[in-house]
């Protein structure tokens, strides 16, 4: 794990030791804070770096003049010029670590133990001095130094590997194999950088189109494009002057047979290398070639979509939903609708066995009786339910038989009576029978809702209210199986029933009689008119 | 025999999506997924079966949806006849519709594009909410009983946002009906049950049925007029 990922660690700690120390450079003057001493390093830095570029000698009285401007504009600190004089002596004394090269200390992984890095960012010279008649001391960046500058990278990717190569070139034909070696590495590193980059575009394409600015597409496709297919050609003319250097000292090698040739055999390793390298390099570039057509395909499509649908997808739910609830609460109760797809489908209110038939809502109303008609066979529930029906319409009809009976069998005792007197009479006299006849009460609440209490019976108005009593929830008394029943008990009654079910089958007759109405008119056929009907005009029958 | 293996995956796709609550998705329905994308007699009779449950069925992103029509009587799901309902009182419940909605609108928002969203954030949401409501219906219908936004405004005021004095943990997954926090955690929680968010700790995230179903067939910019229709009754 940690051989992968510290690897590579050694150069990188090289090239940040450098920041380290011009981090570490800070001002002694507390009104300078760490941000601002920072800054001023750099801008230090830069303006030697600005001089070398002109090619002047860079002495510490121009960084003076620099500091009083920059503190002008700038810092605006309330300090003398001999301070501001101390302040560049300070900060440049600390970033040249007082004339030493600076040792950083950290751990090389591959030793096993710290070493020290050295780190230098300012050279010093000294150059005689014709105004002044005397030698004095000029500042330049060292090597590391610029790197540190520029590798921000403010110059453009793009030249940088046009730039690389070039100089890759020149070494190469002067012989500097070890510094084409590094170049090619630069170039190397650049392309995965520019691949990275296109890379990045894409993910912010994927996003959405207004993610990717037209400026920086056009610079990562076209411009790429431009030069990385003018450099192809020219790493294989490079390739092809590798080639060559390594035939021409592989036939040296063979030609000298004496002597040291350790040298060639090196040279010989370092052009193999910067051979494989240009041939990873070109199947880098059809990568990155790949990748920016991909891109302006992709590109491509999100700008036509994006004019295809100009307007969004999707309703606003804020304006559409939230902002009616809020105008208007009952849409709540309406939300049901509109969710219903929204939320997952719930099983259990798919019709089920299950789940009892009351808490399901109803299917599609169809026409079911004809099918029903088709089932001839009740199942077994369906059938004890009808026995027991037939036992509960059984027992109800026995009840009023008994009743009946033992109301014929006081009718001997007495001519008249109120059904007060015929209660007392069994409960003084016979009150088993006055058990037997109040055993159920419910049917008795029948008969005694009817008949009041001091009024003399009348068998015909008993028989009459009877008819009416609902004996199942859905079967109505059938008074002549009452009276059947106790015609089959050979009772002494049995005279007084003759009568009575003959009032009872006028009863019913008549029932049936004020169903059917008969009216007559009287229509004069000569004169094609009717008499006028009404009510004075109808007969009953 | 060409028609019979259709029949066969027809069959076998309404039985999933029955039993895989209207749905189906990842690895396990590729295979059928992909029958249903490439034949266009499945497709054909898996509309007509559809269209006898009164239902609809729809490919999108790769997952298969079983919708169910609005004027579906016996498939679908009722919001008024869900946990939600148990769990809440009747206004309590109304209250709950209003903390779903701010949370679909914020979630659903195009503008925001938002990937997360803060538990605790939804307490100012829903007061924002309530607030707007209360200025918007002023001077409307104060006599309407059933639904009343003083009503519904006095429950969420009438309540501590969070216990006071816990950890921040304990604050913002609080169930207690006593505090506003406990509210939302219980649409939260029903939410997650139904499977349309993701809840991660604090943050809450939509799940890619709700962001699908919500651009694809609900809010679907061509059913403009329909959903005023169903809002407005």
């Amino acid at each position: 794990m940690l051989d992968n990922v510290l690897s590579l660690y050694d150069s990188r700690i090289k090239v940040l030791s450098l920041n380290y120390l011009v981090n570490k450079a800070k001002s002694k003057f507390t009104c300078f804070s760490d941000e601002e001493s920072f800054s001023l390093s750099v801008q230090l830095l830069d303006f030697i770096m600005q001089q070398s570029f002109k090619a002047k000698h860079c002495f510490k009285e121009d960084m003076y003049k620099f500091m009083g401007e920059l503190n002008k504009v700038v810092y605006k600190k309330e300090l003398s010029s001999d301070e501001l004089e101390e302040v560049v002596d300070d900060l440049i004394n600390k970033l040249r670590s007082k004339g030493e090269v600076f040792h950083f200390e950290t751990y090389n992984h591959e030793k096993g133990s710290n070493i020290e890095i050295p780190v230098r960012l300012i050279a010093t010279n000294s150059v005689f001095k014709d105004e002044d008649d005397r030698y004095a001391i000029t500042y330049s960046l060292t090597e590391s130094g610029y790197r540190f500058l520029l590798g921000t990278k403010e110059y453009d990717d793009l030249l940088g590997i046009e730039v690389s190569r070039i100089i890759a070139q020149i070494k190469l034909e002067n012989g500097d194999f070890e510094g084409t070696v590094g170049l090619v590495q630069d170039i190397k590193n650049a392309i995965h950088l520019q691949l990275r980059k296109v890379f990045e575009c894409g993910q912010k394409l994927k996003k959405g189109l207004n993610n990717v600015k037209t400026k920086d597409y056009e610079y990562i496709t076209k411009n790429t494009l431009e030069v990385i297919i003018k450099e192809k050609s020219e790493y294989q003319d490079l390739k092809r002057d590798v080639n060559s250097h390594i035939k021409t000292k592989e036939k040296l090698k063979t030609i000298r047979t004496d002597g040291d040739n350790s040298k060639l055999e090196k040279s010989i390793t370092l052009l193999n290398r910067i051979g494989d390298d240009l041939s990873n390099i070109e199947k880098l570039v059809w990568d990155l070639i790949e990748a920016i057509q991909s891109l302006q395909v992709d590109y491509e499509n999100a700008i036509m979509n994006a004019l295809k649908v100009m307007s969004p997808k999707m309703l606003d739910f804020e304006t559409n939903v939230l902002g009616k609830i809020e105008e208007d609460l009952s849409v709540i109760d309406r939300l049901d609708n509109l969710y219903k797809p929204l939320f997952p489908l719930s099983v259990s209110r798919i019709y089920s066995p299950l789940t009892p038939y009351f808490k399901q809502d109803k299917l599609i109303e169809e026409d079911t009786s004809s099918e029903l008609e088709a089932f001839d066979s009740k199942t077994e529930l369906e059938k004890e339910q009808e026995i027991a029906l037939n036992k509960k319409i059984a027992s109800s009809e026995n009840f009023f038989a008994d009743f009946f009976e033992e109301l014929l069998k006081f009718k001997i005792i007495k001519e008249e009576f109120t059904l007060r007197e015929f209660f007392n009479y069994l409960i003084t006299e016979d009150k088993a029978t006055y058990i037997k006849v109040t055993r159920d009460t419910e049917l008795l609440r029948e008969i005694v809702i009817f008949l009041s209490e001091t009024d003399k019976i009348n068998f015909t108005s008993v028989a009459s209210s009877l008819k009416d009593v609902d004996v199942s929830g859905t079967e109505i008394l059938d008074i002549h199986r009452v009276v059947l029943n106790i015609i089959n008990r050979d009772s002494e009654v049995v005279e007084f029933l003759s009568e009575l079910s003959l009032n009872i089958d006028l009863l019913i007759n008549q029932n049936e009689d004020v169903e059917t109405i008969k009216v007559k008119t009287e229509i004069d056929l000569e004169n094609m008119s009717f008499a006028e009907l009404s009510c004075a005009d109808c007969k009953f029958y | 025999m060409e028609l019979d293996r259709i029949l066969k995956d027809a069959n076998s796709i309404m039985f999933n999506l029955l039993g895989n609550r209207g749905e189906l998705s990842g690895n396990k329905y590729k295979k059928l997924i992909g029958k249903y994308k490439s034949s266009p007699e499945l497709r054909e009779i898996l509309e007509s079966t559809a269209s006898d449950y009164m239902c609809e069925v729809k490919c999108i992103d790769n997952r298969l949806f079983l919708i169910p029509l609005e004027e579906n009587p016996y498939l679908g799901f009722k919001l008024s006849d869900s946990k939600l309902k148990g769990v809440f009182k009747k206004d309590e419940y109304y209250l709950g519709n209003i903390i779903i909605a701010v949370i679909f609108s914020e979630l659903l928002n195009e503008r925001k594009e938002l990937d997360y969203l803060e538990v605790s954030d939804l307490l100012t949401l829903v007061d924002e909410s309530l607030n707007r409501a209360e200025k918007k219906q002023k001077d409307g219908n104060e006599d309407a009983e059933d639904l009343n936004i003083d009503k519904l405004k006095s429950i969420w005021d009438s309540k501590l946002p969070y216990p006071e004095g816990d950890t921040k943990k304990s604050r913002f997954s609080t169930i207690s009906l006593n505090y506003r926090m406990g509210y939302i955690n219980k649409v939260v929680k029903f939410l997650e049950q139904e499977s349309l968010i993701n809840r991660v700790e604090d943050s809450i995230s939509a799940k890619p049925r709700l962001k699908l179903l919500m651009e694809n067939r609900i809010l679907n910019v061509n059913r403009r007029y329909e959903v005023e229709k169903l809002l407005i009754g």
